[in-house]
């Protein structure tokens, strides 16, 4: 298994160098420099500016300089938020993204799999459709869509919860974290209801049966592994996905985590604060993608770390 | 070879119908038959036939929204399988009627180990704890010929080739020692060569443990290893039935007799291998007389029959469908003999 | 006396078999004809429109909806109905063209990889794999930032192959999975004991059969890059005002959703119907043509 770990990393190494060879040449040849836009400033205090941050020299020393602190932990220095350091904003709003992504994957994985295993166990009946097109409104609105609503239902109409902020309580956290959740939640009924349809049909089903095991029996031991699958499979990229939905649910909620920190360095243009942070979203996505790849492997008997099958 | 053993199962009148958007169809359309203790009965028929599905029905193991029991009786040891409710069901299957099934590859669940899949009847039915069961189970797989079976207790089915799956099936069905096992042309996916050795080991074990078997295949060839009566459907009926020597030798129903022309190794050297022509028919139409009419080499000046054709006694153990042209088989035989 | 069922069951190519197959589907089947409204009223937009799209009435300002504007105005007294429409031409076109652009890429390269087979297909399937890794959400938030171009042209021609871009690689995936099949199977083999030339073998027995996964994962693509393009829109890059893409639409309604709620609702409304019935209809598409699935 570890060869299979250490031959993932290496293949990791080029992707993010892509990534940060692209990011880095996207953000130089941006028209407008991170300076512009605020009050005009002197060319004097430009290069001097210039010079605090490192971009005066050459662009292959600055590409390679860069790199190497990355690589150190040091991502580099704000250019908005004046003094502050790439590493404290992460570790800042980290926790917070983690803890909204995390109450989120709870509430798909329990909404999804209740609905997907029901449907598929009473197929084409009411119990199906409408788990599953309830699942559909997960899929057809959009996040940033279904928040508000959410928000204009339960805030404003209703009064039940508060709008935005974020704190220790848990009425804060249940909005966004529902927001986060529904469209995977409509995936994750998609893909059980798919793959328990696809292991119910299965012959070893059949033989669970004429052994004479209640349906519990056959559900929970036989059926549920292998149609749970597809599921599992999904939970690796859909952290790329969660992280994309952060950026516009934390934005909505005013929840500052890393995701809103992202989109606001954008727009911004902080160049220093995009390039890290991109650097470090890349590396916890693909990370956590190759997390994913290995408890598959890991989880599936025919599977074998040697052979490495896709 | 039949025996005078008491009759374990009893079958009659059994009718299942597939109701699909495109029909109704009449898998089995009125099937009886009987099994006693400890005998092998062995149903013979081509795809379509409804020699599958009439097994399946007894245990409820047919897909029951397109699939329907419309009728029929099925008496086992006192008990109405057809009418019985889940629980008893459950208490029956894998405990005392088993099912081995035709896929080897296929049945056995990928994810779970061999071990674990073997002790589940012994935990359900017979309350074994898993220590016992683990034993238990150690000693069926040298039971069916399995070399080292304690570490193949720990491993998982593809790692087995067809015939090890096949025999852990078997090892499978027959640990809680079951009165009868339903062996759903269990040699059909495999070798030539492990065909024969399966075949021993069924016939083994089943004296052993004087098991009923109800074997169903389209191969004539293994019936008659295997057999002590025989059943030939068609068309979701039953068209003859008798002792395997009966069958064989002293066959009255055309489809029968077709079927016996078709094995190749009952043809001449040189000569064209003989097949039926036509295609078995549409079960979702209804079929008024013989179902097998349109294909039948031997009818005379197209003989019509009106009636539903059924069986007639030809002997105590010999039955056939009353057609003419069995009928007429049947004073042939009479006067040869 | 049985010669009724003689006849022999006509057979039925798969393709007639699945169009029955979708016929019978009733929702997909509303989702196909609402799309099809859909896109017929995005086409002639500009001649039915009840108001020009950027045509301000400042004395107005938002109003509900009412007689004279269906769907209401918003704060520059501009008719919401007609900006949904023209939005609707933006959105639709986005998710059409893109996908457009993805499926060119992808089938090209995945019937290439597949078909040629060796070290080819590892080299180029490496390369989508490597790709895949990359998490381009991050990099086209960074390219829509990053390049600003004043032209809103360009802009959308960018979001297109920004999208195109993301989405090929699955495509490439999907298809090459479908021509390593249909490749093994025995009639391919056939094929070249017949001596048909490579060429015909691709056109005439590949192409049809790859043909099935390529329209309904093509139908599931278009909603999902509606999604991206509104996504990008909502946080302020892709569509540009005064264009309306129902994202930029959402979004505005989003702003003033507690005093003029239908500014959110109605665009909010149209935008999920479409995807709605992209959906439905998507599926309604794999159903039939899966010879496997059967609701029978």
């Amino acid at each position: 298994m570890w060869k299979y770990i250490l031959k993932r990393i290496l293949e990791a190494i080029p992707v993010l160098l892509i990534v940060y060879t692209i990011t880095f040449a996207l953000l130089k040849i941006a028209p407008g420099g991170p300076f512009d836009s605020e009050k005009q400033v002197s060319p004097e205090v430009k290069k001097a500016l210039e010079a605090h941050y490192g971009f005066d020299k050459p662009l292959h020393i600055q590409y390679t300089s860069n790199l190497v602190k990355a690589l150190k932990g040091n991502l580099g220095i704000s250019t908005r938020f004046k003094g502050r350091t790439v590493r404290e904003i992460v570790s800042e709003g980290l926790p917070r993204t983690l803890v909204l992504g995390g109450m989120a994957i709870c509430i798909a994985l329990f909404f999804g799999l209740l609905a997907g295993v029901t449907a598929s166990l009473k197929k084409n009946t009411l119990l199906d459709y409408i788990p599953m097109s309830i699942a559909m409104f997960g899929i057809c609105v959009p996040t940033f869509l279904l928040g508000p609503v959410l928000v204009l239902i339960f805030s404003i109409y209703l009064g039940w919860l508060p709008t935005a902020g974020w704190d220790a309580s848990f009425q804060h956290k249940i909005l966004p974290a529902i927001t986060l959740g529904a469209a995977y939640a409509a995936f994750i009924a998609r893909l059980s209801r798919g793959g328990m349809l696809e292991v119910l049909s299965q012959d070893y089903i059949r033989t669970a049966k004429a052994k004479g095991l209640s349906p519990q029996r056959v559900l929970f031991k036989h059926a549920l592994k292998g149609g749970i699958f597809p599921v599992i499979s999904f939970l690796g990229p859909a952290v790329a996905g969660l992280l994309a939905g952060s950026f516009v649910v934390e934005t909505i909620f005013m929840i500052p985590g890393i995701g809103k920190y992202y989109v606001q360095s954008a727009l911004n243009r902080d160049l220093t604060l995009t390039m890290g942070m991109t650097l470090f979203l890349s590396f916890l996505i693909i990370g956590f993608n190759m997390l994913s790849d290995i408890f598959l492997i890991w989880l599936n008997p025919k599977l074998s770390f040697s052979k490495e099958s896709k | 070879m039949t025996n005078n053993n008491e009759i374990l199962l009893q079958v009659d009148n059994l009718k299942t119908y597939f109701h699909t958007r495109t029909g109704c169809f009449r898998a089995v359309n009125g099937v009886s038959f009987h099994v006693r203790k400890g005998e092998t009965l062995g149903i013979v028929g081509e795809s379509g036939s409804g020699k599958s599905v009439s097994q399946y029905s007894l245990l409820k193991l047919i897909p029951q929204p397109p699939g329907k029991i419309e009728s029929g009786t099925a008496f086992f040891d006192g008990t109405d399988l057809l009418s019985a409710d889940e629980k008893t069901l459950r208490g029956i299957r894998g405990k005392r009627i088993s099912m081995i099934f035709q896929d080897p590859m296929t049945c056995l669940n990928p994810y779970l180990k061999i071990g674990d899949q073997i002790i589940e009847p012994l935990l359900i039915h017979h309350n074994y704890n898993k220590e016992e069961a683990r034993k238990k189970a150690i000693e069926a797989l040298k039971q069916v010929g399995m070399t080292s079976p304690e570490k193949r207790m720990k491993g998982y089915p593809h790692e087995l080739s067809g015939g090890m799956r096949q025999r852990v099936m078997i090892a499978m069905a027959l640990i809680t020692e079951p009165e009868l096992l339903i062996a759903d042309e269990p040699t059909t996916a495999l070798d030539v060569t492990v065909q024969a050795q399966i075949l021993d080991l069924i016939k083994k074990l089943q004296k052993e443990k004087n098991t009923a078997v109800i074997f169903i295949t389209h191969d004539l060839g293994v019936i008659a290893g295997v057999a002590d009566r025989v059943m030939v459907m068609y068309a979701g009926e039953i068209v003859e039935e008798g002792l395997t020597e009966e069958i064989f030798y002293s066959a009255c129903h055309p489809y029968t007799r077709a079927l016996l022309k078709s094995i190749p190794a009952n043809a001449q050297v040189g000569d064209e291998l003989f097949s039926i022509d036509g295609l078995p028919p549409n079960l979702s139409h209804k079929i008024t007389g013989c179902s097998f009419n349109p294909r039948c080499t031997e009818k005379v000046n197209d003989d019509k029959n009106l009636d539903f054709p059924t069986l007639t006694e030809i002997t105590k153990s010999h039955r056939v469908a009353n057609c003419a042209c069995a009928l007429r088989n049947v004073s042939e035989i009479e006067r040869n003999s | 006396m049985s010669t009724e069922n003689e006849t022999m069951e006509e057979g039925t190519s798969l393709w007639k078999d699945a169009f029955r197959r979708l016929k019978k589907n009733k929702i997909s089947m509303l989702g196909f004809y609402a799309l099809a409204f859909l896109i017929i009223i995005a086409i002639i937009t500009p001649l039915i429109a009840p108001y020009s799209y950027e045509a301000q009435d400042l004395n107005l300002g938002a109003t509900p909806p009412s007689w004279k504007h269906w769907f209401g105005t918003d704060s520059f007294g501009r008719d919401l109905l007609t900006r949904v429409m023209y939005g609707a031409r933006i959105s639709l076109m986005v998710g059409f063209i893109a996908t457009a652009v993805s499926l060119a890429i992808g089938v090209l390269w995945g019937t290439i990889a597949g078909f040629i087979g060796g070290k080819t297909d590892t080299i180029m399937m490496r390369i989508v794999d490597v790709l895949y890794s990359v998490p381009f959400i991050l990099l086209v938030i960074v390219l829509m930032v990053v390049v600003d171009t004043k032209s809103p042209v360009t802009n959308l021609l960018l979001m297109f192959f920004a999208i195109g871009a993301v989405e090929w690689l699955t495509m490439a995936r999907i298809v090459r999975g479908q021509v390593l099949n249909i490749r093994k199977q025995e009639f391919i083999e056939a094929c070249f004991s017949m001596g048909i030339s490579k060429k015909q073998i691709i056109l005439r027995h590949l192409i049809p059969n790859v043909l099935g996964p390529i329209i309904v994962y093509s139908t599931l693509t278009v909603p999902s890059v509606m999604l991206l393009e509104a996504f990008l829109s909502f946080l302020g890059l892709g569509v540009q005002a005064p264009m309306s893409s129902w994202g930029l639409l959402i979004n505005s309604g989003v702003e003033k959703m507690e005093e003029y709620p239908w500014l959110l609702i109605f665009p909010g409304l149209t935008f999920s119907l479409t995807l709605f019935s992209l959906n439905f209809l998507g599926d309604g598409l794999r159903d039939a043509l899966d010879p496997k699935s059967s609701a029978d």
